[in-house]
Formats: structure tokens, sequence, C-alpha cells
């Protein structure tokens, strides 16, 4: 049995057709029917299928009769493949013992997919080659192939052509797995160590755990136990994902399934532990995960305060699915009740803000993300700040030192002198160039991460016409002249849009920042005056005039209903606004720090 | 009658203008022979006989509004009015108000109307500056409002309304004060000032949105209406509306059970009734109305609106109870919604009163002056907002 299990994962940049091909997989190993099929099949959240990407990772087990007549049991473990959720890809590369590399025969390798291969080499993992989308015309099969060869390192038969649009090649894919990829080692016998790769609520089975079997087996009825608390549970349902949930009666060595064991407390199916059995208990756990360490940080606050616990609850849910989320409850004068959430980056933020508002029904405000700074007192002592309001006054700080990232950008040789120019205009420090082919480049640079996180991605793309790839990595703290910008409505600093900017900056952030806020803040019954301050130095200022009109001159009989509308429109976007003091702020102001950065 | 008034109303919509004026919304047809008008009024007195009347409550006034009603001839109204007295019951004291183009008012349609018992008058003036009546595309010029008024006050006629408009591109507060100096000088009994607002599809917001016109900014809209709230209380007339004026108590009954919501019944293409708690609207198409009739049947009508509980039909009376400038009586409101506004909105008033936009004053709660022209973010206040 151990024998003929393969367990895989497919590595590949944004739109280079790793969905396309899983779905792929699926229909020509009779996973599913034609009738079931629709695109994207392993993306299950609307969110996934709305932005075209994978967030989650998201198990399947495939039964493929093979060239040689052998029946094999093919779990792939399909990955995200944003910067963001490099966590993700990494806990589905643990759980396997080999990858697919899917590359666009247009594009190439990019630094993203490069990331994630160097990952999986790491973890001892085969790589087989697919080089997609060869029935494109700009499709450039043999440079790719040869670039795959001299970065990663595969021999040429290692490489696959195919079309998974067109189906093309996906037989031979489907060998290379029996082929190159090595079956899973551990013994059935020795006590059970089972991994915990992800899990989700589930609100009638309680929570629910992807798990890869390592050593050992489990059976329904056993009792359980979580190495890292030493809680026990039994386990009431087991399963495989084909892909639909089928019920098992035991998951063996090598086996990818599901495991139910009537969790309530969502904190108990930790995504990194080890699971063993109460009875003969394995005497250590795997290796698991590193821990994340967030890299952006902003608050969150329900628009109306009565959801306050709502949010918490929807935050531990959510929790049990990310591990990488972090969360505590966080107060401010002019939001109230909230939570300060850790983030691995903007888009996780965006997906986790979504996610929020549409699983758990929420109306939220974000405020603007922050990096994490280490400010250096006068005395001697160091605070870690990642909300603005928590910045120390001025005089107390020493100095202060931001996060900055080793970014490696892959680029055309032709936009070599556009890149650096952008990574110089975001304080950006040449490390290393290096050709990777004759025409294309690898560009080595140290950021600051904030100010990658904002726009960067964009502006690379714009400037490069989409051929830049990009991937980072935090390389260390670094000095930085930084301060704190105040905004302030009618003279109250309204601490949720405080934000920590460079010096050199301030003005001109400053000026966009209240010119921006006062186009977007309505005219209300009172004058509202806007500034930005360093301290008690305000440098910048605008006015919302006070409102003058709002009559509806001529009201008759035909005219009452279509009034009553133009009422109901104007209190529905009252009901988005946030009321600080005496004025009113539309929710999406708090994000205008990050749109100022787009113009 | 639970949430209603035991006084009703009949508006007659005479959608059908010589021209159509850039900056209006009504409904009305300008491609139409006599024979179209005739078939018309036919249409409009089967219509009469089919609606649902309420025998037990008052009608205190027909309203025939358009469009131009003074494009039907004498015989036309006089038809109407005698269907409506047979089949309705209309009370000796009713207002029966005609709306007229200054430019298609003559003496003889004035005698003729008057005689088949119209007693109140409606004219479009909308300003006695030339200029800005060409702005507005109207087919009349200042001169024409005089021979008008005089032919007017030659038959009799002591209560007819002048309806101004300000805001128009180009107006001054000078100019303003001229027209509203002008209005007063032909003696009404009732003004009507209403501010230029543009619903988005006429051809003038249209101009406005190629810049070709510049309506005038709200500092400026503002200063007008407050200039006209002045100039005609010191002249002797009284604000008893946001944009409605009057002498001698002559307010415009019609317009009062709408804005006391009341119930009325809308006759003819495109015209709106509230009825039951429903507001709906006539077919608004000359030709489908003439037809649904000539086969027996009520017109074709849209629901635009229906509101099932007394909260809501209380929200629709607070709504247009607050345009007038007495306000809503408290006791009567209480009596007749069951609803004790003091309590029920009580944080809102308070922090409208705070405002000076609000005030509550021996039983009435009413919209300040300054209340007037923002009473749309009071308002929303009440709905909920």
């Amino acid at each position: 049995m151990q024998e003929r299990i393969r367990n895989f994962s497919i590595i590949a940049h944004i739109d280079h057709g790793k969905s396309t091909l899983a779905d792929r997989l699926l229909e020509f190993t009779g996973a599913i029917s034609d009738r079931e099929m629709r695109e994207q099949f392993l993306d299950k959240m609307d969110l996934e299928r709305e932005k075209g990407i994978t967030i989650k990772l998201q198990p399947v087990r495939l039964n493929y009769k093979a060239r040689d007549g052998k029946e094999y049991i093919f779990n792939l473990i399909d990955t995200p493949g944003h910067v963001d959720f490099t966590y993700e890809v990494s806990r589905s590369l643990a759980a396997c013992e080999g990858a697919l590399l899917v590359v666009d025969a247009s594009q190439g390798i990019e630094a993203q997919t490069l990331a994630n291969v160097y990952m999986a080499m790491d973890l001892d993992l085969a790589i087989v080659g697919v080089i997609n989308k060869i029935d494109l015309p700009g499709a450039r099969v043999e440079e790719v192939r040869e670039e795959i060869q001299n970065v990663i390192g595969l021999a040429a038969e290692e490489i696959y052509p195919i079309s998974a649009k067109l189906g093309l090649g996906i037989e031979e894919v489907l060998e290379a797995v029996v082929k190159h990829i090595p079956p899973p080692q551990g013994d059935v016998n020795a006590p059970l160590q089972a991994l915990i790769f992800d899990s989700y609520f589930d609100p009638y089975k309680g929570a629910i755990s992807y798990i890869r079997v390592v050593n050992g087996q489990v059976k329904k009825g056993d009792i359980i136990r979580m190495m890292s608390t030493g809680k026990e549970f039994e386990v009431t349902e087991l399963g495989v994902l084909n892909p639909y949930m089928t019920e098992v009666e035991k998951l063996e060595v090598g086996e990818v399934g599901y495991l139910a064991a009537s969790i309530k407390n969502v904190g108990d199916t930790k995504v990194g532990d080890t699971i063993t059995l109460a009875e003969n208990p394995a005497d250590k756990p795997l290796p698991g995960y590193k821990v994340v360490k967030p890299m952006v940080y902003c608050g969150l606050y329900p628009l109306e305060n009565s959801e306050f616990e709502k949010l918490r609850d929807a935050l531990d849910k959510l929790k049990l699915n990310d591990a990488s989320l972090v969360y505590e409850p966080e107060t401010s004068e002019a939001l109230g009740f909230g939570f300060r959430c850790g983030f691995l980056g903007l888009l996780h933020l965006e997906i986790i803000k979504e996610r929020l508002e549409r699983e758990y029904d929420l109306s939220l405000l974000a405020t603007a993300p922050s990096v994490v700074y280490k400010v250096v007192l006068t005395d001697g002592s160091e605070v870690e700040v990642q909300n603005p309001k928590h910045w120390p006054m001025t005089q107390k700080i020493d100095r202060v030192l931001e996060p900055f990232v080793k970014a490696s950008i892959m680029v055309p040789s032709d936009y070599i002198g556009a890149v650096m120019e952008l990574c110089q205009e975001k304080r950006g420090r040449y490390e290393n160039m290096e050709y990777l082919s004759k025409d294309r480049v690898l560009l080595t640079y140290k950021l600051p991460l904030s100010e990658i996180l904002y726009d960067f991605f964009d502006a690379l793309k714009s400037r490069t016409r989409g051929y830049a790839s990009l991937d980072y990595e935090i390389s260390g703290y670094e000095e930085s002249d930084l301060v704190k910008l105040d905004i302030l409505l009618n003279g109250e600093i309204v601490d949720a849009l405080s934000f920590i900017v460079h010096r050199e900056n301030a003005y001109y952030r400053a000026r966009a920042i209240v010119q921006k806020l006062r186009k977007i803040i309505p005219r209300q019954l009172y004058e509202v005056v806007i500034q930005a301050a360093i301290g008690s130095k305000v440098i910048a200022r605008e006015t919302v005039k006070a409102l003058r009109k709002d009559v509806l001159a001529k009201c008759y009989g035909g005219d009452v209903t279509r009034k009553k509308k133009l009422l109901e429109k104007q209190k529905e976007g009252k009901k988005k606004m946030k009321q600080i003091g005496h004025v009113e702020v539309p929710k999406d102001a708090f994000m205008t720090i990050l749109d100022i950065e787009n113009e | 009658m639970e949430g209603m008034n035991r006084e009703w109303g009949i508006y007659i919509h005479i959608p059908f203008c010589l021209r159509k004026c850039s900056y209006c919304d009504f409904y009305s047809e300008t491609a139409f022979d006599e024979e179209t008008l005739n078939a018309y009024v036919r249409a409009l007195l089967r219509e009469i006989d089919l609606v649902e009347i309420k025998e037990e409550m008052d009608l205190v006034s027909v309203y025939i509004g358009g469009g131009t009603p003074s494009l039907l001839k004498g015989e036309h109204i006089d038809l109407l009015l005698r269907k409506i007295k047979d089949r309705c019951g209309l009370k000796d004291e009713a207002e029966i108000t005609i709306e007229a183009n200054p430019a298609t008012l003559d003496e003889s349609r004035i005698c003729r109307f008057y005689e088949a018992g119209v007693n109140r008058f409606s004219l479009g003036v909308q300003s006695f500056v030339d200029e800005e009546l060409k702005t507005l595309s109207r087919m009349h010029n200042a001169g024409e409002v005089w021979q008008t008024v005089e032919a007017l006050q030659r038959a009799g006629v002591k209560n007819y309304n002048l309806d101004l408009i300000y805001g128009i591109p180009g107006q001054t507060e000078a100019s303003w004060r001229y027209s509203l100096k002008k209005a007063v000088d032909c003696s009404p009994s009732h003004i009507s000032a209403y501010l230029l607002q543009l619903n988005e599809e006429v051809p003038m917001a249209k101009a406005v949105r190629r810049g070709e016109l510049r309506l005038l900014p709200e500092e400026k809209e503002r200063s007008l209406y407050y200039l006209a709230i002045d100039y005609l209380n010191r002249h002797g007339f009284e604000q008893y509306e946001i944009s409605n004026f009057c002498r001698d108590r002559l307010v415009c009954r019609h317009n009062l059970v709408y804005w006391r919501a009341g119930e009325y019944i809308g006759l003819g293409a495109g015209a709106v009734s509230y009825l039951n708690g429903r507001r709906f609207l006539n077919i608004p198409s000359v030709a489908g109305y003439i037809k649904n009739l000539q086969q027996g049947l009520l017109p074709a009508r849209e629901e635009l609106e229906y509101m099932a509980t007394r909260e809501e039909k209380a929200l629709d009376a607070i709504i247009l109870g607050l345009r007038l400038c007495r306000g809503i009586n408290l006791a009567e409101f209480k009596e007749r919604f069951g609803i004790d506004i003091g309590e029920k909105y009580k944080n809102i008033i308070r922090r409208y009163e705070e405002e000076k936009l609000l005030a509550v004053e021996d039983g009435y709660m009413y919209l300040t002056q300054k209340g007037y022209f923002l009473s749309n973010q009071v308002l929303i206040g009440f709905i909920g907002g």
C-alpha cells in the first residue's frame, strides 16, 4: 500500500496555470465527472474564485491506474502562489515527498517560484518540471527548459511540456509522478505520528484537521493525544477528500486525510502539532513548522461597537484555519474597541478582512497598516512599536530602527534601469545583479519593508510592463530617520489615522493626505479643519466647509416616494461613516494613507 | 380611520405642453392635436367613474396640473368638474386650482374656467427677467405675465399664485429681488419660490454636465433663499412651508393634503395617487392611458411604495409634516398614529435642537428657519441615519 502512495504539491507563480493543471489531474483520474467540473475546482472560497488565486491549501486524493498496470493513490495538495502565503506553501510541502514545478512557457521562472522551489529542495522533495501553456503563440519551450535546467538543476528528461488548458501532456505528468516522486517512508507498526497541516471549524463536527500520517496508523474510535498540549480526544470521523469528504475506517502511514474528534475549542488543533495515540504514544513530535512572525499590523474595528464580541469569535475561528494570523484587543479613542492584528502581508490583510466580512457577516473598519519598528530610547531601553499610537515622545527617542527586506527581482535586462530607479525612490540600496540567461537578470536590493508593502509591487509591474517578478525576505533592522505624523480633525488627534513616515517624505505625505481627506470627508453641519502635524508642529492644513444646502425645495404628491428614496440613500451613506467627535468620517478614510501612495 | 386625515384631494394631470422646458421632469408630451385632447378628457371622465371613492371623507380640493392644463378648453374643465361633483361629492368651499402658462392663458379662457368652477389659478411665471426666462427655455416673457395678471383681475379672480424660481444660472441677488418685487406688485394671494433643482435626465442637467451652463454655488442659493423669505415677509407674505408663502392665510389647501399625509387620487397619464397606504403611478403614456380606458379598464398602475404599518405611515407623516412652518401637532400625531414623537425620537430631537435646526414648542415640532435649507439632514435623523 505504502509503495503505491505519492504525496505531492504544485509550485507555480500566480497565473502560470496551477489550478488549471489541478483541474485536469482531477478530470483525468476520474475524481470528478464532467458534469461536476468547474474551473478552479479546488479553490473553494468565493474569494479565491473571484480573485483567481489560491489562498488556502486544499488536499485532494486521486486514484491513478498507471501504465505499469498498478493502481496508485495520489495526494495532491494545492498551494497558494502569492508571496504573502509562503507560510501555507511551506506547510503543504512538509506533507509531501515531491512537487510539480509549473512554469509558464512564455514567462519563464519567476522570483516567487524560485523561492518556493528552494524551500522544497531544503525539505528534500523530488521536483518534476512542467512547462505549461505550450499552446500559446509566445511559448519559448526550449529556452524555458534551459532556464529550469540552469537555475534549478533538473535534468532535461525531468521536464514535461504540457498545455493544461487543452489537456495536452497530462498523462505524462501523472506517469512522472509515479516515476520521479518516491513513496512515503515511515513504519506502519511504529507509534502514531500524524502532522496537522491545516484545520478549520465545522459547526457540526467541531474542529477538523487535515493530517499526514508519518508513522503508524489511526482508526475511528482511537483516543488521540495532541502532543503540544497533552489534550486527548476520541476520533469520531476519519476520511479522505476525493475530492468530496469520504469517510474511511483508518488512515495509515503515508496517507493524507481529515480527522474529526468533537474538538470544540478551536485552539486545541494547532497547525504544525503532532497527533499520537494516548495508548502507545510516540516519544517525540514531528518537527512541525517554524512560527511565522507577522510583518504588518493594522487595527480592525467593528463599525458597530456592539459587534466587538462577534469579531473576537470570528477571529478565533479564522485563526484555526490560518495559523499565521495574530491579534490582540486594543482600544482607540476614535474607534472604540477592536483588535490589533498581524498579517504576513497586505494581500493577507485584505483577504482576512474580506473573509471576516463575508463569512462572519461583519462590517469592519481597517486602519492603515504599519510594520514593526524598534525604538531605542534615551535611557538605553528598546521598545517595539507596531501601532503608531504607541510611538514614544520625540525627546525620549534616541534612534529608530525599521525592518528591511532583501528583495530579489527577476526582470528582462531591458528594464534594469526602470527597476533601479524605482528601488532608489523607495529608499532602496543596491546589493547585486546576476544574469540568469543572456536577457534575464536577478537584481538584489535592500529595501525598507514599509516601502514595499504599499504599492511597490504594482509600480514594479507597471514600470516593467508586467515582466518583473518579486520575492523578498526580512533581512533585519536598520536605523532610519522616522517621525510620527498625526492627523487632527477640528484640533483633536485621531489616533487611528497617525502613521510613521520617513522625515524626508513627511511634508509631501502630509499634504497629500490632508488633501485626500478633504475630498472624502463629506460636508457636514460644521466646518471641519483637517491638519497634519509632527509633534505640535502643524505642517499641512485643509478645511471642509460647512454644509450650506441640503433640501428638496419641491415636494408634492408625485415627489414623495422619490424624495424618500433620496433620503434613504443619504441615510445609507451615513451608515458608512464613523462618528469621531462631531465629525463624520467615511470608513475608507482610514486606508487613505495607502491610497495616496498609489496616486 | 387609522393613520389618515378626513380630507382628501383629487389631482388631474394634463400631460401636454407646446414645448418642454429644459429643467422640467414632469411627464408631458408635445405632439398632440385637438382630437387627442378630447380623447384624453373622455378617458379622464371614465377614470373618475372607475376609481375608488371614499364616501365618508371630505373632498376639499381638485388640482388640475401639468404639463399645461391651460391648453384645455373651458368645456373640458366644465365636464371634468361636473363629473367629479356627481361622483365624489365635492364640498361647496372646495379649492379648485388650475395651473397655467402665462403664454397660453387668455381672458376668454380665464372666464370659461372661472365659470366652470375653477376658483384658484397658479401661474408658472418663474422670473420677471427675460434673460432668465430664456435660460429656462420658457415660452413667455415678463410682459405677458402682466397681461395675464390683469386679465385675472378683470375677471374678478382674487386667489392666484405665482411660481418663481431661484438659483437660475446667471441670476443675481439684484435680479432675484427684482422678480420678487414684480411678483408682489401683481398682488397674488400666494407665491411659491422654488430652488432650481435638476433631475439628472433633463436637458438642462445635461448642459450643466457638458459645462455649457453653470449652476449657482450653494452659498449663493442659500442667500437667495433667505432673501426671498425676508423680502416676502416684509411685504405681507407669510411663509407656511419650505417654499410657499401666502397672504391672508390663503394657503394652498391642495398641497396641505399632501403635507399632512392625507390621501389623494391622481387622475390621468403619469399621475400619482396615495390610497390605503399605497402610492402608485398611472401609466405615463397618453396613448396607453386612453387605450386602457377605452377598454373600460383602470389605467395600468405601477406601485411606487406600500406602507403596511402604522410606523411607516407615521414616518411618512413626519417627513411631510416637517415641511410646514407650523410643524407637526404632537397631540394630533399621537392620536392618529399612536406614537409619542417626543419620546420615540428623544435623542434625535435633542441632537437637532442643539444644532438649532429643530424646535419643540407649544405642542408642535417644527424646523427652525435655519433648518429649512438643511431639512434633509434632520429628516435623515428621523429615518434612522
